[in-house]
């Protein structure tokens, strides 16, 4: 049966074939991936697909699991919306997290964060746009957030931090974008 | 219909191209309009589903029309430069925005739209932005994004502080950010 691209969630195997119907030519979409393939050798059992689009749509956005580390009080309730959409190797990311300062009597101090594909290792430091919100200070942007890159994996760090009082409930707002490895 | 394996057009693909349409899974869509090949991923009637997978005008830029809001007053003698660019559903943008406040009360506020819409992902975004107020620049402002507003025409360029612009002063606000587009 002629089919000029094949859906599937999965990729193709070598012996996703002749036998099978597929000639080159032929177009895989594999919306796992999702890749666009294209079978560049038929034979029988070695069936060969070359990826001819990686990363499939272009610029579809998707939810991450950022994972936190904070300085000072630990922070209660902390809720996250990440978003981010790949183009190539370039990853671009949005970051809100919301909670409330633990209540030692520290408050928070600090954080960092990891990020939803690998940062390629290039050591430098990629500004990242930030916004804090608490109730003792408002709408500040005196925060300093980094992608740094020198560390293996690239998390996002702070070079500086305003430090959210004991008890306070806050909300931190980013947005940037990097190299993937 | 015929067979047709990439189906040429100046607009994209909805979820009306479908089974029913003659489109089948697998089949191309050709936008000519923006440069966008789509395939048909899923043909179901009233809900074909169309991935975007590339794109010939991948980082073109283009102007937009901003409307911009103003609290407090109004200025005058506004101009502005506005440039976009669309690579699927990423919207990046800078914006420029020149203007002298009368002699009346302080411009207190902005608000401006964007190029593109804005999906709701309950998401402030930042943007980058500083100001020139009588050739003196500071970086008060704090402008994003508001991917929160569940009306679709709320979902703008916002300010949570803005330095306020005096009588007769002189005024230039620069923007720079990216969001995520409405599918």
């Amino acid at each position: 049966m002629y089919k000029p691209t094949h859906i599937s969630a999965a990729s193709p195997t070598v012996n996703d074939d002749y036998d099978d119907g597929f000639r080159d030519g032929n177009f895989w979409r594999d919306t796992g991936t999702p890749d666009l393939l294209l079978l560049v050798d038929e034979t029988v059992g070695a069936a060969d697909w070359d990826t001819v689009l990686a990363g499939g749509s272009l610029a579809e956005w998707g939810d991450w699991t950022p994972g936190f580390t904070w300085t000072g009080d630990q922070p209660t309730g902390v809720t996250a919306i990440a978003r981010f959409c790949e183009i190539g190797n370039t990853v671009w990311f949005t970051l809100q997290v919301s909670g409330r300062s633990g209540a030692g009597g520290t408050g928070v101090t600090n954080m960092s964060c990891t990020l939803p594909r690998v940062v390629a290792y290039n050591n430098s430091h990629i500004p990242c746009a930030s916004i804090g919100d608490n109730v003792s200070v408002r709408w500040s942007q005196e925060h300093l957030a980094v992608i740094d890159t020198s560390v293996d994996p690239g998390i996002m760090v702070h070079l500086l931090f305003v430090a959210i009082d004991s008890g306070d409930d806050f909300t931190l707002y980013y947005s940037g974008f990097y190299e993937k490895i | 219909m015929s067979y047709r394996p990439t189906h040429i057009s100046e607009s994209a693909p909805t979820v009306n191209d479908d089974y029913g349409d003659g489109y089948r899974n697998g089949n191309f869509w050709w936008n000519e309009t923006s440069g966008t090949l789509y395939v048909l991923v899923d043909h179901t009637v009233g809900a074909a589903d169309w991935d975007a997978i590339t794109s010939s005008s991948v980082a073109a830029w283009d102007d937009w029309v901003a409307t911009i809001a103003w609290t407090g007053n109004t200025p005058v003698g506004v101009s502005y430069v506005a440039r976009y660019q669309e690579v699927g559903n990423l919207i990046c943008f800078v914006l420029d925005v020149r203007g002298t406040n009368d002699t009346g009360a302080d411009i207190t506020d902005m608000e401006c739209t964007l190029p593109e819409s804005v999906a709701d992902n309950d998401n402030f975004i930042p943007v980058s932005t500083y100001s020139l107020i009588v050739a003196t620049a500071n970086s008060n402002n704090i402008a994003y994004i508001d991917g929160n507003d569940n009306d679709l025409a709320d979902r703008k360029l916002y300010h949570a502080s803005f330095n306020a612009i005096g009588a007769s002063e002189a005024f230039e606000l620069y923007f720079r950010g990216f969001y995520e587009k409405a599918p």
